[in-house]
């Protein structure tokens, strides 16, 4: 199992007010499967993704991945376990402006330092995606559907167990939404990734092996689609 | 604790980090340009700093080299009336050569102009200089100056002054001499002494013969001498010390004249080293609020590398690193720079130091540049860099969660930090701990007043905001308090600066005022002095032919005091070298000469503070009430009723004090420390002062004309020369701090374009939007406008009422002066402030109206 979510709830004090925005989450996913978690605006997607990625604390329950209880683990100690086990695509890419492409995706390569040769690894990968072009170019340079593959590319460096995906096409068009979806599948299966992904998209949700329904902050349905 | 410490710890590992470095070195690409601009106010700061501090090096190191040259020999002896027979038999006896000099003040008649003015003679017997040479054009002025004739050397501005040339004839007293030379220079002396009284230079076998020397004529003797080669003075240097006091005596050796030359200029240059230290923190501010905004914009690029992997330490690392290599840059940068000034430095001070500078590089001020470049830029990141502490990585979910500093208690500890440094800083520069404690606190204070009036000001529009004025005023008022507003930084760099500069500027005239008034209304304007008792009725007839009026005629007889308090002068002087701390009897007080006057009633410049003032008194009367002048009274430590008694030329005449008087010495006219009543000094030998008023240049020139024909030995003071006189020295000392003053200046400027630049992208969203929306250019640049007019307006009057806060204070400790407010002064600085804040504003948007909407998002975006 890679992914436990035990008991989870995310409350936020506002005032004197206590406002909940995910209430008791209790679910597992299995090591190389793929899982969406959908639902309404507001409904706690981002929260629930945010928790399972150990980006944000929670106010109680607990989140276990690859057997690791993330509450045990200090600020830095997760931010290597990420660097290691985890993958991340955003809906806004999230590229870092003053990169380069190559050099936005060796980035969790080179903090991992493990010696390896990470510029062939990274070229290797934008090649994979379809870049082997636009190596140098700054995210300014490319277009949405380009940056988004370097988006992929910098996920899939580090070949991590868990890659958690935030509305991967929100920000795309249709066709290149769909050549993302493609693509995002593609590297999923070639590295045996367990994928979590936060959509709207139903069309999307549907090509995963299971479904997370979220309303209010609950989870109404999580069941093999 | 722990966590802090820890982390702290992985920060300095990460220094060694190569990803660190690369990465600090990668982001930073696209900002480079901007970054250079953000350099610039650390870079002057430190070359203001390394200019100065290695020019004080060459200072030092001049004095120390010329040292012979600023004395001109190895001993001089000077005193206020003539040697004793004693005194020049043991001074004849000093193996070497020596000199003899007279100095004295009188009036100049410049035969072929028909001009007059009043000058300072030095009459000269001897070799004098023996070690660097005066030096006038023609050269040959000087060897031929002994040659048995009456040759003058004259001061080179005074000719100028009355377009007078070498051959002419000058009148002194009772004797032409020829201009031989037009003096350039003495060793050892500034030109700021020949702005009260150009000196003229005669051979003394004339002086007899000018006549100009009579009873009460202040006179100043001088011996100078140059050693044989095998001459040890330490006990003559003793004997000496030990007669000063009660011959009246004093002397300079070369240790002496360096001693207090050297700490002359240390606080001429500790002065500056506060003005340059204003600048440096300037800077700072600048580097401060580049980092914070250069960092606020990196907050997603922070949270993309927390969320992939980075740790704390390790993105804290990399803009410390950042800022580390901007601070070094800044240093090395502004260490050069400083360099490059230290050249022109010799020339601006020029007019205030009395010897030849020779710039050479000081390590030590361009080391002392470097570490502090780094210093100040790491000290004011410190708050931007809390940031980065604060970034989550969930902002690439969440771009709402923007970090907040008021919120982490670190802050505190990173105020007190920079508050600290200020304060070690003004340490380090002031020559005593507690005025640099001083310092630091005045500062953290200016800066705290315009921290709280720029936020008070941001609520107060925020509460009372005017909702019926027309849009552009109302968006235009809102720039001034919505979020990644300009309003602190801009008012904080601004009002600094126009706080010192209107300082500085606001004390200057506040003095000149003070004397200028004194010319004004029916004050008197023209002193004639060195009168005679027989010559008096002559002076007044004279005045009255010429329908001047006469004010005031003020006897003055010298004398000097014998005891206070019953206890002899000569006791308190061994008490004060026994107690050698700050509350002993100053020397000069205990061994003037006072000229002292006796009258009826008071002048319009005194007022009495306590006790009463004895109109006249007959000589049987026993003790004789005086009155006293305040702080004279301060530092003898007496009051009303206290014993003083006073050797009037060998008669000593015992008075009590009766009265004690406030005097405003800037009403320049006759003010005495101690005034006699009538009955006494009636018949003691004296001179007279005579007072007067003329109503036009043309009437004083007249005046002095007429007096110097018909009374040689008189001399003329005219109010107007003295006010301009003052003027122009004032003006010489202004310009050495101005010319320090002009980097904060810039400074100010540098930190107005890159705070403006910095949230340029912030504004310029806004503009395009607007515009998408409909808004025509004009009125956007009515907005634009209308918030920088604010900004200017509200900086520049933040400094000028710091500064109005700061004159005032100098004016009432320091100078004395009644305060009052420079309009014009005040006026100006809004015009210049306002006017560049909103030139400089709309200069760097302009380009951005020209521009299609999207173009210009996508130009300014990283």
């Amino acid at each position: 199992m890679d992914i436990k979510v035990n008991n989870l709830t995310k409350e936020y004090i506002i005032g004197d007010r206590v406002l909940t925005v995910l209430k008791n989450a209790d679910f597992q996913i299995q090591s190389g499967t793929t899982c969406a978690i959908i639902g309404p605006s507001g409904s706690g997607k981002s929260t629930l993704l945010g928790l399972c990625a150990g980006l944000d604390q929670p106010t109680c329950g607990d989140v276990e991945l690859i057997g690791n209880n993330l509450s045990q683990f200090s600020e830095d100690e997760l931010a290597k376990f990420r660097n290691k086990n985890v993958g991340f695509v955003f809906q806004t890419f999230q590229l870092i402006p003053t990169l380069t492409a190559i050099e936005n995706v060796m980035v969790p390569a080179e903090l991992l330092n493990d010696n390896r040769s990470v510029e062939v690894d990274a070229e290797q990968l934008l090649n994979d995606v379809g870049l082997k072009e636009r190596l140098h170019h700054y995210p300014l340079q490319l277009s949405g559907g380009e940056q988004q593959r370097v988006g992929l590319a910098r996920a899939f460096i580090n070949k991590p167990k868990i890659l958690f995906a935030d509305e991967p096409t929100g920000n795309l068009d249709n066709e290149t939404g769909v050549q993302i979806e493609d693509l995002l599948f593609e590297l999923n299966r070639t590295y045996e990734t367990t994928l979590v992904l936060v959509t709207h998209n139903h069309e999307l949700a549907a090509r995963t092996d299971r479904i997370i329904k979220l309303k209010g902050g609950e989870i109404i349905e999580s069941d093999l689609p | 604790m722990t966590k802090s410490l820890h982390t702290f710890l992985n920060v300095i590992k990460n220094l060694f980090n190569s990803w660190t470095w690369k990465m600090a070195w990668r982001d930073s690409r696209s900002q480079r340009k901007k970054l250079v601009l953000f350099l610039s106010s650390n870079i002057l700061g430190v070359a203001a700093l390394v200019s100065l501090q290695s020019f004080s090096k060459n200072v030092t190191s001049a004095i120390n080299n010329q040292a012979k040259k600023l004395l001109g020999a190895d001993l001089v002896v000077r005193s206020r009336s003539p040697f004793s027979q004693d005194l020049n038999d043991r001074l004849d006896h000093i193996p070497g050569d020596s000199s003899r000099e007279l100095r004295f003040s009188t009036m100049a008649y410049f035969s072929n102009q028909n001009e007059t003015r009043l000058v300072q003679i030095r009459a000269q017997e001897g070799a004098f200089p023996y070690y660097g040479k005066i030096e006038t054009i023609p050269g040959t002025a000087v060897t031929s100056f002994h040659n048995g004739l009456p040759n003058a050397i004259v001061e080179e501005a005074l000719l100028l002054q009355f377009d007078a040339r070498v051959g002419d004839i000058i009148r002194l007293g009772d004797v032409n001499f020829r201009i031989s030379g037009r003096l350039q220079k003495i060793p050892g002396e500034t030109l700021m002494i020949s702005e009260l009284a150009p000196r003229v230079l005669i051979p003394m076998e004339f002086v007899a013969k000018t006549n100009l020397i009579k009873i009460g004529s202040r006179v100043f003797y001088r011996r100078s001498f140059r050693y044989q080669h095998e001459f040890e003075d330490t006990k003559l240097v003793n004997e000496l010390e030990a007669i000063s006091d009660q011959s009246g005596i004093r002397f300079d050796t070369i240790e002496t004249r360096k001693k207090s030359l050297g700490k002359r200029l240390e606080n001429l240059f500790h002065f500056l080293n506060i003005v340059v230290l204003t600048a440096l923190l300037l800077g700072g501010i600048g580097i401060g609020s580049a980092m914070h905004v250069y960092i606020k914009r990196k907050i997603p690029t922070l949270a993309i590398l927390r969320c992939i992997g980075a740790t704390l330490s390790e993105t804290y690392t990399m803009f410390l690193l950042q800022a580390l290599v901007l601070g070094l840059t800044g240093g090395i940068v502004g260490s050069f720079l400083g360099i490059f000034i230290q050249q022109f430095l010799p020339y601006v001070f020029r007019d205030l130091l009395p010897i030849d500078i020779e710039v050479t590089i000081s390590g030590v001020a361009i080391l002392n540049g470097v570490i502090l470049g780094v210093f100040i830029t790491l000290i004011f990141s410190l708050i931007p860099l809390l940031y980065v502490r604060l970034v989550s990585p969930l902002f690439t979910l969440r771009a709402e969660l923007e970090p907040d500093i008021k919120r982490d208690p670190l802050r505190f500890a990173v105020y007190f930090i920079i508050a600290f440094s200020v304060v070690l800083f003004s340490l380090l520069t002031a020559h005593k701990w507690q005025y640099g404690l001083s310092i630091g606190a005045a500062l953290i204070i200016a800066f705290l007043m315009l921290i709280a009036l720029a936020n008070l000001l941001m609520i107060v529009i925020r509460i009372v905001f005017p909702k019926s004025i027309p849009y552009i005023f109302q968006q235009g008022l809102k720039n001034l308090y919505r979020p990644h507003n300009q309003t602190l930084t801009l008012i904080l760099s601004l009002g600094i600066g126009t706080f010192m500069i209107m300082t500085l500027y606001l004390s200057q005239i506040q003095i000149l005022n003070q004397v200028k008034r004194s010319d004004e209304g029916n004050n008197p304007n023209i002193v004639l002095f060195d009168i005679q008792i027989d010559q008096l009725d002559s002076v007044k007839s004279m005045l009255e032919t010429m329908n001047l009026p006469i004010l005031q005629v003020v006897p003055m007889v010298t004398m000097r005091l014998g005891s206070v308090k019953g206890k002899p002068v000569e006791d308190i002087r061994l008490e004060n070298r026994s107690k050698n701390d700050d509350n002993t009897v100053p020397d000069w007080v205990l061994n003037r000469e006072y000229r002292s006057t006796y009258r009826d009633h008071l002048i319009n410049s005194e007022t009495l503070l306590d006790g009463k003032l004895i109109k006249a008194v007959s000589s049987d009367d026993g003790t004789i009430p005086i009155t006293i002048e305040k702080d004279i009274a301060e530092d003898l430590d007496v009051t009303i009723g206290d014993e003083l008694v006073f050797d009037v030329q060998g008669i000593p005449i015992k008075t009590n004090i009766s009265g004690i008087r406030k005097i405003d010495w800037y009403k320049i006219q006759p003010n005495f420390f101690v005034v006699f009543p009538e009955g006494i000094l009636e018949d003691a030998p004296q001179m007279i002062v005579v007072v007067t008023r003329v109503t036009s240049a043309a009437l004083s020139a007249q005046l002095q004309r007429e007096t110097v024909k018909r009374f040689a030995n008189l001399s003329v003071i005219d109010m107007a020369l003295v006010v301009n006189s003052i003027a122009s020295i004032m003006d010489k000392v202004a310009y050495a701090v101005e010319f320090m003053a002009v980097f904060s200046i810039i400074i100010g400027f540098i930190v107005l374009i890159s705070s403006i630049n910095l949230s340029r992208y912030q504004r310029i969203r806004e503009c395009v939007l607007l515009k998408i929306l409909g808004a025509s250019k004009r009125q956007i640049i009515g907005i634009m406008s209308i918030e920088y007019f604010l900004l200017g307006a509200l900086a520049a009057n933040a400094g000028i009422i710091l500064s109005l806060i700061g004159s005032f204070l100098l004016a009432k400790f320091v100078f004395e002066t009644n305060f009052s407010v420079n309009i014009q002064s005040v006026m100006i600085a809004n015009v210049v402030v306002v006017g560049s804040t909103m030139i400089i504003g709309l200069m760097s948007s302009i380009s951005t109206y020209k521009q299609p909407p999207l173009a210009v998002l996508r130009n300014e975006a990283d």
